[in-house]
Formats: C-alpha cells, structure tokens, sequence
C-alpha cells in the first residue's frame, strides 16, 4: 500500500493506536487490555467488546496477524504494513505535539 | 442446592439494549439474577442474594463455536456470560466500587454493534419482501373459492408476513436513527 492510500485510514482512533502499540510483539486480548490501560495510565479505557471489534477489523486489513493460539486466545503481532501504518499515525500525532507545543507553549 | 426461579415475559427491542441492562441490573438489586431467556422472550430468574451486578450486551451473531476467542476475552477481563436472545449477548459481572465497567470504550464499536444487528434486520427484510412478492400473486388461484380452506390460510400466511415486515422495518428505523445519534460529533 503507498502513502496515499495509507492516509486515507489517517488518523487511528485512540483505541486502535494504543493495541497496535502493543502489538509490536506478540500478545493476546487481555494482554494487550493490560498493557494499554498501563500505558494510557488509567485514562484509557478499553474494554472487551471494543478491542475485540479491533482485532477483527485489523486482521481484515492485514495489519496484524495470528501468530498463535493457546487455549481459545489468540495472540496476534504487527504485520509489516501495519508497522507502516503505525509509523504514519506516529507522525501525525507528533505534528499535533509540536504544533501544540509552538502555540500553547511559546516553544520552536 | 435448590434455587427458586421466576419468569417473566416481556418484549425486547434491538435497539433498547441499554434499556435491558438498566431492567436487569434492577432485578439483580432485587436478588432475581437473569438465568435465561427464550428467542420469544421469556426469561428465567434464579432467586438469590441482591447483588450490584452491572449488564451489558453485545450483538454477535457468528455461531458460537467460532465464538471462543471472543468469550476468553471477556471472561479475562473479568465478565460472565450469562446467555442471548437472537444473538444479543449478555455479560455480567458484580459491581466493584464506584467505578463503571463497559464493554464498549468508544463511539466507533457501539455504532458498529448496532451496525451488525442493522445488517440481519436489512436480510430479513429482503426475505420478507421476496415472500409477500411471491405469495400475492398465488391469491387468484384459490379466489375462485373464496371460503375455502386454503384461501384462508394463504391470506393468514400473508397476514403474518405482513406482520413481520412492519415490526422489522420498525426495528431497522430505530437502529438507524440509534446510530445516527451516537455518530453526532461531541466536539
């Protein structure tokens, strides 16, 4: 998928953006509930019926894969697009910061 | 063990899911915790202790044998699944403190929930109309006889279609306009 085509899915919503953060290595559903209520630090909330509406909905896009299934979970990783597609909202967000930080900030 | 149970009857519709867990949590304040419930609803309580139980549905429709990835999900995550009507699925699980726990965190997934009945209330709909488009035009054929047997129950099988179809087109009306009001933009 080129660029373009790739922005069309721009911007993640939160809760997408934070499971494929976990999804950099392999993990399965309520590992990765952990990992982004740890990472959003109590302020990110996500719960089943959500994420699993993600997990399908990435699959189908081929943005992360099942890498394996132990016991009725299913652990899932990045693909190399989704990587892609995770390093185009990472540049995103980071133009959102720096443009907050030049105005709410008086920062260069 | 032996638990007293209780029925009551009552409609459900599509769209007032978050009605139905509201009623359920009351009932589990009462000690009447939901055991099961029928495809015409009819639901069974078991009596017990009050409890601050917290409902939520979900609309999943793919068997449940597919289904097992989706249960250890939420059954990790602390819920209890306690049954479904026509493929709304119920979890439960006790109320913790003061902090409310959901199934759905954002907009996007419970629009999609609404979206996923929307779509077999749109088949059944089709269905519908292809069987009323194919029974009407049968009604000459047994109007030479307009008293008899299977005149009448033609026009009753139309009838009941004709039924279908008005509370299906009611219930598809009122996901739409449920999606629509949680696709108005907050901000």
């Amino acid at each position: 998928m080129d660029q373009v085509a790739i922005e069309k899915y721009l911007p993640l919503s939160e809760a997408t953006y934070y499971i494929m953060l976990a999804l950099v290595e392999p993990m399965h559903g309520y590992a990765i509930m952990q990992k982004v209520e740890a990472m959003g630090e109590g302020l990110v909330k996500l719960g089943p019926g959500t994420l699993y509406g993600v997990l399908s909905t990435l699959e189908k896009q081929n943005w992360i894969e099942k890498t394996a299934e132990e016991e009725r979970r299913k652990y899932y990783q990045l693909t190399d697009l989704g990587h892609e597609v995770l390093e185009r909202q990472y540049e995103r967000v980071l133009m959102m910061v720096v443009n907050g930080k030049k105005i709410l900030r008086g920062e260069k | 063990m032996s638990t007293t149970e209780s029925q009551v009857r009552k409609w459900f519709w599509p769209w007032q899911d978050e009605a139905e867990e509201r009623w359920l949590e009351q009932m589990a304040k009462k000690g009447l915790h939901f055991e099961k419930v029928t495809r015409y609803g009819l639901y069974t309580f078991c009596e017990g202790s009050p409890t601050d139980m917290v409902y939520r549905l979900d609309y999943q429709n793919t068997p449940d044998a597919e289904l097992g990835d989706y249960f250890q999900l939420f059954v990790d995550a602390g819920w209890e699944y306690a049954g479904e009507i026509n493929s709304w699925r119920y979890f439960r699980k006790v109320q913790a403190g003061d902090e409310t726990s959901e199934i759905f965190t954002d907009n996007r997934s419970k629009i999609e929930k609404y979206q996923r009945a929307l779509v077999i209330y749109l088949i059944a709909f089709c269905l519908q109309v292809v069987c009323v488009l194919e029974l009407m035009p049968q009604m000459p054929r047994f109007s030479v006889d307009p008293g008899g047997i299977f005149f009448f129950g033609l026009s009753v099988l139309i009838a009941l279609v004709c039924v279908a179809f008005v509370i299906t087109v009611f219930t598809i009306l009122n996901l739409v306009l449920r999606i629509q009001k949680l696709k108005e933009p907050v901000a």
